[in-house]
């Protein structure tokens, strides 16, 4: 309620609940930096943290939702209610707020980029550099490349070499920051859809943001399972059995129709060399001799 | 001899298919087959080759295909011919490694730019003659146990999955008369087929060598 207080002051009609959620999250993030916990039910997601509506409710008896409603006014809230807070913790929750709240404002007005500056300042704290690489680096450049509907498969759409080449170095780093230690349920896939980009940046840019944007979808249905404070037991399960049943299946099937089309064109125009030739029966005759390995030691 | 004849196949000819090679296992595994004639195979064939957890095929696929994946991964990494081959010390494809750091020149964009066309043909040629199987393989269920022959053949094969696979095509026989029970492997199945003919309603238990 201090957030949106706050928040009504500098103008309710430029308050998004997007940057509330940020707030949110910066605000509870530096309180626990002095000993106070609010205990935000909240996972990382698509767009940096996002408070869990359901565990909130649980916790609080109220919705989320009034404080932000999806597309609406922010309620006005001029005067706070009284939780019974001891004065010298209501004055560091006063501080934290003000203080994150300065940082996105000046001369009492939002700055033109303060939904930047949130979203930046929520990524410090994410848990992965592979999220800052991904989501601040390489969507955030494509994204540009988008019409101004949204619409990112545009037949015409053509990356010139400068372009491709920044989309290259991001997925070169890309590489290199995978968690694969905290994420190796996907680490398989990842590589796979890298290599995937790559054969869209040779045989068809008009995939290449959605490409991009599926996996960063899938890969923050894995990301708020795994990372994720405050969230009622039953909240992740139940994203769990979703992520395993139906997006994750779902999407590898997706991939793998693309790939198939994609390196079916790019072998159309550029036939196996001898080289490669020679190379790939000598993987074929590894992978029949690991194949019949195994048979024969189960035989044994 | 009918014009089409059913070959009820084991999973050693699927595999020596899927992981194609011109040897003396691959050309028979593609002409039996690429050829006319009615194929069939088992679920506990499709699960030894396909199976989601243990399918060797799937999961040899997947192995290889990781690997090239960590060898591109370890180049970003490291810039490092040396290192590569370090990394790749622990894999299955570390000869292959070798193989295609010795035709690269210590040249990184080449070399990757190799480990990628090399591991996009392996995926792309499984990928294809997996659907030929799809299209050309018939899959068949057992329904029954038939256990009066499992305890004659248990006698006879030691192995409890070749007696799965014998079953299996001797109930592919109920529904095509004349099935051929086709093997790339001289044991087991094989060599006891004299034993395993009179009890079942396979033809004959063919050695995929016949087929070169």
């Amino acid at each position: 309620m201090d957030i949106v207080k706050n928040a009504n002051f500098y103008g309710s009609k430029y308050y998004k609940q997007y940057h509330f959620y940020k707030l949110l999250f910066l605000v509870y993030f530096e309180l626990k930096k002095v000993d106070i916990d609010i205990k935000l039910p909240y996972s990382w997601y698509f767009f940096g943290d996002l408070p869990d509506a359901q565990t909130f409710e649980y916790m609080t008896g109220g919705s989320l939702g009034y404080y932000t409603p999806g597309q609406g006014m922010l309620p006005r809230i001029d005067q706070l209610p009284d939780l019974g807070i001891e004065e010298p913790t209501r004055k560091k929750i006063d501080d934290v707020v003000k203080n994150e709240y300065s940082k996105i404002t000046a001369n009492g007005r939002f700055r033109k980029d303060y939904g930047d500056i949130l979203l930046k300042s929520t990524y410090d704290e994410a848990p992965f550099e592979f999220q800052r690489v991904f989501n601040r680096g390489l969507l955030q450049y494509v994204q540009k490349f988008k019409t101004e509907e949204g619409q990112s498969t545009l037949t015409v759409l053509r990356f010139d070499f400068t372009e491709l080449s920044k989309i290259g170095r991001f997925l070169d780093e890309l590489m290199v920051v995978y968690p694969e230690d905290e994420m190796p349920e996907i680490y398989d896939l990842f590589l796979r859809w890298e290599d995937t980009v790559r054969l869209t940046i040779l045989e068809d840019h008009s995939k290449l943001i959605v490409v991009i944007e599926n996996f960063w979808e899938t890969f923050c249905g894995l990301l708020r399972i795994k990372k994720n404070e405050n969230v009622l037991p039953h909240v992740v399960e139940q994203w769990e059995k979703e992520y395993f049943t139906t997006t994750l299946p779902d999407y590898e099937m997706k991939l793998k129709k693309l790939r198939k089309t994609l390196l079916h064109n790019h072998f159309e125009a550029n036939p196996v060399g001898k080289n490669t030739r020679d190379t790939v029966d000598n993987v074929m005759k590894l992978a029949r001799d690991l194949a019949l390995e195994t048979q024969e030691a189960k035989g044994a | 001899m009918p014009d089409v004849l059913n070959y009820f196949l084991d999973s050693n000819v699927i595999i020596g298919y899927i992981f194609y090679q011109a040897d003396h296992w691959g050309v028979p595994a593609k002409n039996v087959i690429e050829n006319e004639h009615k194929k069939h195979y088992g679920v506990f064939v499709h699960e030894e080759c396909f199976g989601v957890q243990w399918g060797k095929c799937d999961t040899i696929e997947k192995r290889i295909n990781s690997e090239f994946g960590r060898a591109i991964t370890s180049l970003k990494r490291d810039h490092s011919v040396d290192m590569l081959l370090y990394d790749s010390e622990k894999w299955k494809i570390s000869g292959i490694i070798q193989q295609i750091v010795a035709s690269s020149n210590n040249d990184l964009n080449s070399l990757e730019s190799r480990i990628r066309n090399v591991q996009r043909v392996f995926e792309t040629e499984c990928d294809d003659r997996r659907e030929i199987i799809k299209k050309n393989v018939m899959r068949h269920t057992r329904r029954l146990p038939y256990r009066d022959i499992y305890q004659i053949l248990q006698k006879i094969i030691p192995d409890p999955d070749d007696i799965e696979v014998v079953l299996d095509a001797h109930d592919v026989g109920h529904h095509f008369p004349e099935i051929f029970l086709i093997t790339g492997d001289g044991r087991h199945i094989y060599r006891n087929k004299s034993s395993i003919l009179p009890h079942t309603k396979i033809k004959d238990v063919k050695l995929l060598s016949d087929y070169r």
